[in-house]
């Protein structure tokens, strides 16, 4: 009964991430190793049963099956992400703070509903901070100004290729 | 649309994400998602859904996957829409394949040729989309396809592209190394990229490849070093900063590989001691980032070659850790200790009570975490404690995998530490009540072999001591309700062997008490088996002796029943049984012989106890035995003469079959094959020992030649963990196998010897073993802390009682250990004021005085950090939550950073930062490697040439910059971008904004889970 649950040989480091609302329903989920949808629905219901019941005064870690479950409230989500046990649980911690206070810096002070309705949004932002469970070395400031220039460019996309084209029609002529 | 704020989806989606939100029970919500499946199902397949469309409902594919439904009709489409040539719906589509396909799904062949194409594109966003793609979706035979396009990223004039380059490089080396093999040396050059960030990266791939072998890279010391040492004093670009702490994310990574090059390296680790101390000096122990940042460096400084100063500041740092309020310290206090006593195992007694708080702790998380620390640290002086706790946290576990874990660990310090097999078997018995049938078999077979083998002494007298007490505590456990099948096992075989043998029970009791475990547990076929086992071989004992066996009648119904099992294995016993039941004492004796579970039996392989056998049937004509290998591709073909089978054998017939004549004697006469008794399983071996036995007794008087190597318990493989063949690692002070208690004395004070604590460790001396210390201790109440806690403290660590006893155990563990570092604490300690004359004459009141010394919390003298330059932080750390201190700081961040920023001038702003640096640092004592882009600069136009300091040729020529072709287009796209105000930069930390989102959500008709529904506002206002 535990073997899906042994991670896969290469060493990611963040194995998946979670953001479970009080009520345990799920805001993001986001795996770095390979889990099936079956696994998937087993391990969130396993961890948010155990995230939520924890009181507020005790530590921001559990260990989970071999697993090192990092998670952090803020307001009415918990952010988890599981890690190997040898990490550094406190540095852990702080990259879902950096996280967080990317996303707050994206949607201006986040609340769970822009999470909600905005969850693609949330991923492409995640997609900047961690990639194949690593961290990528970036200031908030790249991070926001990476997503604001893929919206922005999205938005102008359309305008830029027909006025491209515009000139080089009139190039042409 | 605009009502709900721009949220950028349609009605219908919304709709559908507020309803979810509605719903009030799991059913309500599954039937939501269902019928939405239904609908997108049906609409994907439409023919000319607009492109937009589709996006919307691949986003809905995603969110009905996120709550954790099967989406994979939608994939298809995901993996088109990568496909699309908008970057707003490619984007959408690589989101969706990465989050719904991993790298062996079918559809990831349909993508790679877009990856292929989006990596050449001259955009950058669709270049790193594409690289982000690459990273989740690739495998061992996809990458090959796709490597020379990475490769060729690593020269991207965006930093952001070449970041994600690396990354992807770094996951081809994580699937398959060989892939990526040859670019081994590509991971060393882009150290010295000029972006931080790209730096960074490759100090991911390099972590993986010092990992796995740390002598290739040891060259690398000085670059790690000299990029640490720029990154603590601050001359990366501000960007980086985290909390005002530089690159902290960097940092930790390098401590990392630090502490793997350092690891058993005297030199290389010397290198690495100032930076190291840098490192300490300069990190916030106010903040948490400045604190993982410390508890990396303790990890760093405790695995590399020691140095006596550095460890002294771990140690300081552990100990802020233990005292901290917050429970995220105290846990990493716990680890962090673990750490520092592996080298200084007087460490731990100054933190003795912070443990035992923490062992007590209603957390849970941190009481496991206590209970890893003391596993570490157990001795044969505090096993018995420790494993009392440990096995009272297993009752209140529920969850297999953690019951197993700890099962198997209380099982090892068992094994190791026992200090009597009275406890050792009261210890298992325990864990198989708890842990049952996740113990596994071994441990079973391992406790029957300790109780057949003894302590491993003639001390017959104490076996059969310790037999009795075993069954008397197995016919108390049997009133148990209900019983793992290992521990029944155990119990039966226990009773079987030795339940008659001290004659306080009689035979029919405890065939009684058999009769009723099989009965109780029916449908288990093993226990039934140990069972009736026993049953005979306590009939067996009986007839031996000379005594009527009349079954009672109990006993008569399950034997019937068993004659009639299904399981022949069963019926085959119960057969035995009978069998013995009609045979003579002296036969009986020899099958079955009175506690003979751990003789030696011969196995004779030639079987020449058949020989006469074997020629008087030789002699009637029999034919001889052929081997099996001989008999192969013969039994279907019925020969006459021997001859013509041997020719037979090697050659194809071509004449036809002789009619069969009329079977020849059976050859099978004499091969083993004809004994009546087919092999039992290895598991069951009392059963088999015992027909074997039976068979031998009938043909032949010598019951030890016939040899079954299967009879006996299985020991092989198993070390000897008892009495004086005791393992090296249970301290030769041990107390632990009683018949040492005498000499026990005598043993301390030779060993005492150097320790610091003469005047503790002669109390000690005096008094003899524990238990009469403890119950010293439990005479004298502690006025300052609780005596349950000071008692527990005593016996975990040896306490100040024992502490004369540690030492010397610690010193008889450096001089077995020749590796072992200096013990730091030693040296520094100023000599204790010890009387010498107390030193064989302590009175019971010395003691006490002894025992209250650790009521106090460690004397500031045993650890004299005089040295100014290490930050005594511990003293002045401010109790409160460092995270709300900085979440204070964030805000005035978060506006300034909140006016619009033209991104080119932002990011040449970095650049220049990051160069502005080199001009001051090339003076410095150490060259720094990102300095090397411009000292190298002239020289490394001519490509790959070395650079003279420390051999990395410059890769980006600051030249390359202006000359690449993507530079205008880029410039000119950014143009375009920075030219519109974006507004979602703008959008700060307002309090209208939030209340409008408040409004909004009401309209929508989502009540968030909180009252509050700005995750910030009670954080960040």
């Amino acid at each position: 009964m535990l073997q899906y649950y042994v991670t896969d040989t290469c060493s990611v480091r963040i194995h998946f991430v979670l953001l479970i609302s009080r009520q345990g329903k799920v805001r993001l989920t986001k795996w770095y190793s390979p889990y099936s949808q079956k696994e998937r629905t087993k391990v969130i219901r396993e961890l948010s049963g155990m995230i939520l019941s924890r009181g507020p005064k005790l530590c921001n870690f559990i260990e989970w099956r071999g697993l090192k479950v990092v998670y952090k409230r803020y307001a009415s989500l918990y952010f988890c992400m599981c890690v190997d046990t040898e990490d550094n649980e406190l540095e852990t911690l702080e990259i879902i703070h950096h996280y967080v206070e990317i996303l707050d810096r994206y949607f201006g002070n986040v609340c769970e509903l822009d999470l909600i309705f905005n969850f693609h949004k949330a991923y492409y932002i995640l997609d900047e901070v961690l990639i194949a469970g690593e961290l990528q070395e970036s200031s908030k400031k790249s991070v926001a100004r990476v997503i604001a220039a893929q919206d922005t460019l999205i938005d102008n996309a359309k305008e830029q290729a027909s006025s491209l084209s515009n000139m080089i029609a009139q190039a042409t002529k | 649309m605009s009502s709900q704020g721009g949220w950028g989806s349609s009605k219908e989606f919304l709709d559908l994400v507020k309803s979810i939100g509605e719903a009030k029970s799991k059913a309500e919500e599954e039937r939501i998602v269902a019928a939405e499946i239904e609908m997108l199902k049906r609409r994907i397949v439409e023919p000319d859904v607009p492109r937009k469309k589709m996006k919307e409902y691949i986003i809905r594919l995603v969110y009905v996957e996120m709550l954790g439904h099967d989406a994979s009709f939608g994939y298809i489409q995901a993996v088109k829409m990568t496909h699309d040539d908008n970057l707003l719906l490619k984007r959408s589509g690589y989101l969706a394949v990465t989050l719904f396909l991993n790298e062996d799904h079918d559809l990831i062949i349909l993508i790679v040729n877009t990856i292929q194409k989006d990596l050449k594109s001259d955009n950058y966003l669709v270049c790193c989309a594409a690289l982000t793609a690459v990273c989740k979706l690739l495998n061992e035979e996809t990458i090959p396809a796709v490597l020379p396009q990475v490769v060729e990223l690593l020269a991207h004039p965006k930093e952001l592209v070449r970041k994600k380059a690396v990354m992807a490089l770094h996951r081809f080396h994580q699937r398959s190394p060989s892939s990526v093999s040859h670019l081994i040396p590509k991971f060393r050059q882009i150290l010295c990229d000029k972006d931080p960030s790209v730096m960074s990266a490759a100090l991911c791939a390099l972590f993986d490849l010092v990992t796995a072998d740390a002598n290739a890279y040891r060259n690398l010391t000085t670059s790690f070093v000299s990029i640490l040492k720029q990154v603590v004093e601050h001359r990366l670009s501000k960007l980086f900063d985290y909390h005002r702490t530089p690159a902290p994310f960097i940092q930790i990574k390098i401590l990392k590989i630090l502490a793997l090059l350092g690891a058993g390296e005297k030199h290389t680790s010397e290198n690495m001691y100032s930076v190291l101390a840098e490192v300490l000096k300069r990190s916030d122990a106010a903040s948490n980032i400045g604190n993982a940042i410390l508890y990396e460096c303790i990890c760093t400084i405790t695995t590399i070659h020691a140095s006596p100063r550095l460890l002294e500041v771990a140690a300081e740092i552990t100990s802020r850790f233990l005292k901290s309020e917050n429970h995220n310290y105290k846990y990493m206090g716990i680890d962090a200790l673990g750490r520092v006593i592996k080298i200084n195992p007087d460490f731990a007694e100054q933190h003795q009570l912070a443990v035992i708080d923490c062992l007590e702790d209603p957390d849970d998380t941190l009481k496991r975490k206590t209970l890893d620390l003391l596993y570490k640290m157990t001795k044969s002086s505090n096993v018995e404690v420790i494993v009392e706790h440990m096995i009272s946290y297993m009752r209140t576990l529920n969850d297999a995998h953690n019951k197993t874990e700890l099962a198997s660990r209380v099982i090892e310090l068992a094994e190791r530490f026992a200090p009597s097999n009275q406890w050792f078997i009261q210890t298992m018995n325990q864990v198989f009540e708890l842990a049952g049938d996740l113990v596994p078999p071994k441990v079973a077979h391992d406790l029957m072999r300790l109780l057949a083998e003894g302590a491993g002494e003639d001390d017959e007298e104490a076996d059969s001591l310790l037999r009795s007490s075993a069954v008397e505590s197995y016919l108390h456990v049997l009133g148990e309700p209900k019983l793992p099948s290992v521990l029944l096992q155990v119990i039966c075989w226990v009773l079987g062997e030795y339940g008659t043998a001290d004659g306080t029970h009689s035979a029919d009791d405890i065939i009684g008490r058999l009769c009723d475990v099989a009965e109780s547990h029916p449908g288990d076929i093993t226990v039934k088996g140990y069972s009736i086992t026993a049953i005979t071989k306590i009939c067996a004992f009986e007839i031996s002796a000379g005594r009527q066996v009349d079954l009672i009648p109990e006993c008569r119904t399950f034997i019937e029943d068993l004659l009639a099992s299904h399981s022949t294995d069963l019926q085959q016993r119960a057969y035995e049984l009978q069998a013995i039941l009609a045979l003579s004492p002296e036969t009986v004796a020899n099958i079955l012989p009175m506690d003979a579970s751990c003789e030696d039996i011969e196995v004779d392989r030639n079987l020449s106890f058949l020989n006469e056998f074997v020629e008087s049937a030789a002699a009637n004509g029999a034919r001889s035995y052929m081997p099996e290998n001989e008999r192969s591709g013969m039994s279907t073909v019925v020969t006459g003469t021997h001859e013509q089978l041997e020719s037979s054998a090697h050659a194809l017939r071509f004449e036809a079959y002789e009619v069969p004549k009329p079977a020849a004697p059976p050859p099978i006469a004499a091969a083993p094959a004809a004994l009546p008794f087919p092999d039992f399983e290895e598991q069951k071996p009392e059963s088999s020992r015992s027909l074997r036995k039976q068979l031998a007794a009938d043909r032949e008087p010598d019951a030890d030649s016939l040899n079954p190597e299967i009879v006996r318990l299985r020991l092989d493989g198993v070390q000897k963990k008892w009495g004086r063949y005791s393992q090296p690692q249970s301290s030769s002070t041990s107390t632990s196998s009683l018949d040492r208690r005498g000499d026990h004395g005598s043993d301390q004070v030779t060993q005492v010897g150097g320790g610091h604590r003469e005047a503790v460790a002669a109390s000690s001396i005096e008094s003899g073993p524990v238990s009469e210390l403890r119950q010293i201790e439990r005479k004298k109440p502690q006025p300052e802390i609780s005596t349950e806690k000071q008692r527990l403290a005593a016996s975990l660590f040896g306490g100040p009682t024992a502490s004369g006893r540690f030492s010397g155990s610690g010193g008889a563990k450096v001089s077995s250990r020749p590796g072992t570092v200096v013990q730091p604490a030693e040296k520094v300690l100023p000599p204790r004021p010890s009387s010498g004359g107390s030193k064989e004459k302590a009175s019971d009141a010395g003691i006490s005085k002894q025992i209250a010394a650790p009521s106090i919390p460690a004397p500031v003298d045993l650890l004299d950090m005089s040295d100014d330059n290490v930050p005594r932080v511990m003293t002045t750390a401010p109790g409160n939550d460092p995270f709300k201190q900085l979440e204070g700081l964030l805000e005035p961040v978060t506006t300034s950073s909140a006016l619009p920023v033209p991104p080119q001038t932002a990011s040449m702003d970095l650049m220049s930062l990051y160069d502005g640096n080199p001009a001051p640092s090339a003076t410095g004592p150490v060259t720094t490697v990102p300095d090397l882009v411009s000292i190298a600069a002239p020289s490394s136009s001519s490509g790959a040439s070395q650079s003279s300091t420390n051999g990395f040729p410059s890769l980006m020529d600051l030249g390359d910059l202006s000359a690449s072709p993507f530079v205008e287009l880029t410039g000119s796209v950014q143009g375009q971008a920075s030219s519109k105000p974006m507004s979602q930069l703008k959008k700060g930390p307002s309090r209208q904004d939030s209340l409008q989102k408040d409004a909004a959500s009401r309209h929508v008709g989502v009540t968030p889970t909180g009252t509050n529904p700005a995750l910030f506002q009670d954080l960040f206002g």
